[in-house]
């Protein structure tokens, strides 16, 4: 017995893959695009609170500091803006090349030395990792929002 | 607890190197410098942080951050690394109740306060308790 398949209308077909191909491409670079942007909003936002001056927190008995750590604020990490060094320094970017889009938050140490001492944290200093506390804390949001922009892209190309 | 497990089977396994012992003797602290009450240098500190444990039954992926600090200069906390990366990085370890596999996710990533050197790594545990 033997199974006989007819490829029927076969350049429409490869033609439709080309196109899906194209602008599944593009949503990606979109929902890239939306997701970097969505967590760098979020680390500059923890990385910005302006409840507490250096005066205040000096006046607390310096609460990150080794000899009595105690943060005032729950999660532990946040960080207070004081000059705003640190929160210009935190930057974003994306690329799209053939076959992979990427994106990235980074921290630039060249406008924000000390930065690194307040995510690392030192000997006199507690560590307070608002760059990756924040990614685990929202991951699921931004895996929500990287699909919504896919699922939104494909509805466009259905109708 | 796995972590507890862990925290114990890694001091116990960077301990038991003459190597690592012969430059940290017994300082490796299971928590970030900032809270080692009594700092002396060189030293090993490691710290499970506030991430979250990913655990299936008796499974478990455990990240931990590893740091290596020293008064004298990079070179030391680069050879201190090199001795730890030989003996954790896709290597298993065990004891009597649970069995480990790391893999480095980040780092070794250098910086410096002026006075101490530090080198700080990501990693991550693949765990199983004993008795699976």
């Amino acid at each position: 017995m033997a199974v006989r398949l007819q490829f029927i209308n076969r350049d429409k077909v490869l033609k439709d893959i080309v196109v899906c191909e194209a602008r599944l491409a593009a949503a990606g670079a979109d929902a890239v695009e939306e997701v970097i942007g969505m967590v760098h909003h979020d680390i500059r936002k923890n990385a910005s609170l302006t409840d507490h001056s250096l005066r205040d927190l000096a006046e607390m008995g310096h609460p990150y500091a080794t000899r009595a750590p105690n943060p005032p604020h729950s999660p532990p990490w946040l960080v207070h803006r004081q000059s705003g060094k640190l929160y210009n320094a935190i930057t974003k970017k994306t690329s799209s090349l053939q076959s992979i889009i990427r994106g990235e938050v980074a921290l630039n140490v060249a406008l924000a030395p000390y930065g690194i001492f307040v995510i690392f944290g030192t000997r006199k200093m507690i560590k307070r990792d608002f760059m990756g506390e924040t990614i685990k804390e929202n991951i699921d949001f931004y895996v929500d929002g990287f699909m919504d922009v896919l699922r939104m892209a494909t509805v466009k190309w259905e109708k | 607890m796995i972590v507890d497990d862990l925290e114990e089977l890694l001091q116990q396994t960077m301990l038991a190197s003459a190597s690592v012992k012969g430059y940290v003797g017994t300082r490796i602290h299971p928590t970030e410098i900032a809270l080692v009450r009594s700092q002396t240098f060189p030293c090993i500190c490691f710290d499970f942080g506030t991430s979250s444990i990913s655990r299936i039954g008796k499974n478990g992926i455990v990240p931990i951050q590893l740091w290596i600090h020293s008064t004298k200069d990079y070179a030391e906390t680069f050879e201190i690394f090199e001795l730890l990366f030989a003996m954790l990085h896709a290597t298993r370890i065990t004891d009597a109740r649970i069995h480990a596999v790391g893999t480095i996710s980040s780092g070794p990533t250098k910086y410096s306060d002026g006075e101490v050197y530090s080198l700080v790594s990501g990693w991550s545990f693949n765990c199983i308790e004993a008795g699976v």
